[in-house]
């Protein structure tokens, strides 16, 4: 008996060593701020993509030596080659055996071996081999523990049924087994404008992509949206996997870059602020202001963009955009935990990918230009 | 009470109908172009994007968009996808011979939104192309 509540109360702490783990794991651990900036400025070469038939609404990815070019509305996959010459076009949308039967893509993700995975607008997940044959098609399991009449007036942030995926705001990542998805809430109770949100939201959801379940949530936002209300309509994240355990995350408005585990417990920290950064966003009460608040001060104020690790050079990039009315926006490249670059590129530019010997950056398929830019580089290490 | 309704919505076909068909006739520069297609259908749309600017929450707007049938087989809408619920569509006809013209209608409700809002449609037709965008977008306001 005796045993057994030792058992019992050794169990209750390390439970509650483990809740306060997650909750103060980012703030713990020493913030490296190394800067040796070895490149003042790079040399961009500029071409176009070969004009095809799309909507000009999708997204640019690199594999391999092709330029993929995924279009969200038709449902087509354009394959060019590294000058940006068509090779093909793939899959398009309807009800054929190597059609996408959704009306949209809300998200793709090109799996390490070469396959493809598109997100529908209903959980509906298709998967297609590098042929672009399909090979399997099924629904996200989000595995809820509650119903959505009880979480209704009950929120648990811990429970998975709270969340919806961010699709579009971010690169979805895969490895071999998962898909990890960034998450966000839209409770009535349980949103960013709310007190807790900061605290206990999880952010990331781990799906394994070949059942479509979601086997756990996990991840918070970082210790300046607890101090900041302005931030919270930035609450989310942007995140690249460095390798099988480690996982590199950077938030929009925190210039820290967070290296953490697949179990989201910290490794290491650091960074440096990128370069003519406004961030004085507007405060707001109502969640329902969330999404027009967010368009606005998305135009004009300061915010991070995205986050990639480039393997073949072991390099993070991590992209920005500058307030006001500036014409560039930033790159900011580190070494291991080292700034060794915060270069201007052109507005709304991210990386898509490296193709030896260039990293390739674009803003995507423009609609009102209707053509697709890239631009490429080389760095000097 | 029913055949009111029926009157206004039979009135109210006729009214896009004709405002659609009104507007291309008097269009010489696209009947040309049906000249110089080989032996298919080709869509061309007249309008691809309407922006309404300003508009009340809890309405509903609409934009219409002209195309016509520049080949020289027949064209066939097969499907018309709005990318929110939130949207309606109306065809002025989905069989358009070589020449002739059709209109899309897209109807959107503002209820619940605001600020900056954009929906797309895609457009499934029987051409080498087979699918084209059109868009609307407006600001909702209180």
């Amino acid at each position: 008996m005796k045993y057994l509540i030792v058992i019992i109360i050794l169990l209750i702490q390390l439970s509650s060593c483990f809740n306060k783990t997650h909750d103060r794991n980012l703030i713990e651990g020493e913030l490296i701020s190394k800067v040796n900036l070895k490149i003042g400025k790079i040399s961009l070469d500029s071409f176009y993509l070969d004009s095809t038939s799309t909507s000009f609404i999708g997204t640019l990815h690199v594999y391999h030596d092709n330029i993929i070019m995924v279009d969200n509305q038709f449902c087509w996959v354009f394959r060019f080659d590294r000058n940006g010459k068509l090779i093909s076009r793939n899959i398009g949308q309807g009800d054929g055996e190597s059609e996408l039967p959704c009306r949209k893509i809300d998200a793709y993700v090109l799996l390490p071996n070469g396959e493809h995975m598109f997100f529908g607008p209903s959980w509906d997940v298709y998967i297609f081999d590098s042929n672009f044959i399909k090979i399997a098609d099924y629904r996200i399991d989000w595995h809820p523990r509650g119903n959505k009449e009880y979480v209704g007036l009950h929120p648990d942030p811990s429970d998975p049924i709270m969340y919806s995926a961010t699709f579009g705001l971010q690169q979805i990542r895969a490895d071999k087994k998962n898909v990890y998805l960034p998450l966000y809430s839209q409770h009535n109770l349980f949103n960013p404008i709310v007190e807790t949100y900061s605290k206990q939201a999880r952010v990331i959801g781990e799906m394994d992509f070949k059942t479509g379940d979601v086997t756990k949530i996990f991840g918070r936002l970082s210790p300046i949206y607890q101090q900041n209300k302005s931030v919270r309509i930035f609450s989310y994240l942007h995140y690249d996997l460095i390798d099988d355990d480690e996982m590199a995350i950077t938030y929009p408005v925190d210039s820290v870059i967070y290296i953490v585990s697949r179990n989201f417990s910290l490794k290491r920290k650091f960074g440096s602020a990128g370069k003519s950064m406004s961030m004085n966003y507007q405060v707001i009460k109502e969640y329902n202001k969330i999404s027009s608040t967010w368009s606005k001060e998305s135009k004009s104020k300061g915010y991070y963009t995205s986050i990639d690790f480039v393997k073949q050079r072991n390099l993070l990039f991590r992209s920005y955009q500058k307030s006001g009315i500036s014409l560039v926006d930033g790159l900011q490249i580190y070494k291991f935990d080292e700034l060794i670059a915060d270069v201007d590129i052109p507005k709304k530019c991210k990386i898509i990918g490296y193709i030896k010997p260039y990293f390739y950056i674009s803003k995507g398929p423009d609609e009102i230009s209707g053509n697709t830019k890239l631009f490429r580089f080389q760095l000097p290490l | 009470m029913k055949t009111m309704i029926l009157n206004y919505s039979l009135l109210l076909g006729f009214v896009i109908l004709f405002s659609c068909k009104g507007k291309l006739k008097s269009n010489s520069k696209i009947l040309s172009l049906a000249a110089n297609s080989n032996n298919m259908p080709i869509l061309t749309l007249l309008n691809k994007r309407i922006e309404l600017g300003k508009v009340k929450k809890d309405s509903s707007v609409t934009g219409k968009y002209y195309f016509v049938n520049t080949g020289t087989k027949r064209l066939v809408i097969e499907s018309v996808n709005p990318d929110c619920t939130c949207t309606g569509f109306y065809l002025t006809k989905n069989e358009i011979e070589s020449g002739d013209t059709s209109c899309l209608l897209l109807k959107m409700s503002t209820k619940n939104k605001e600020g900056d809002i954009h929906i797309n449609a895609t457009i499934n037709a029987n051409t080498p192309t087979r699918f084209y965008k059109v868009s609307l977008s407006a600001e909702v306001i209180n």
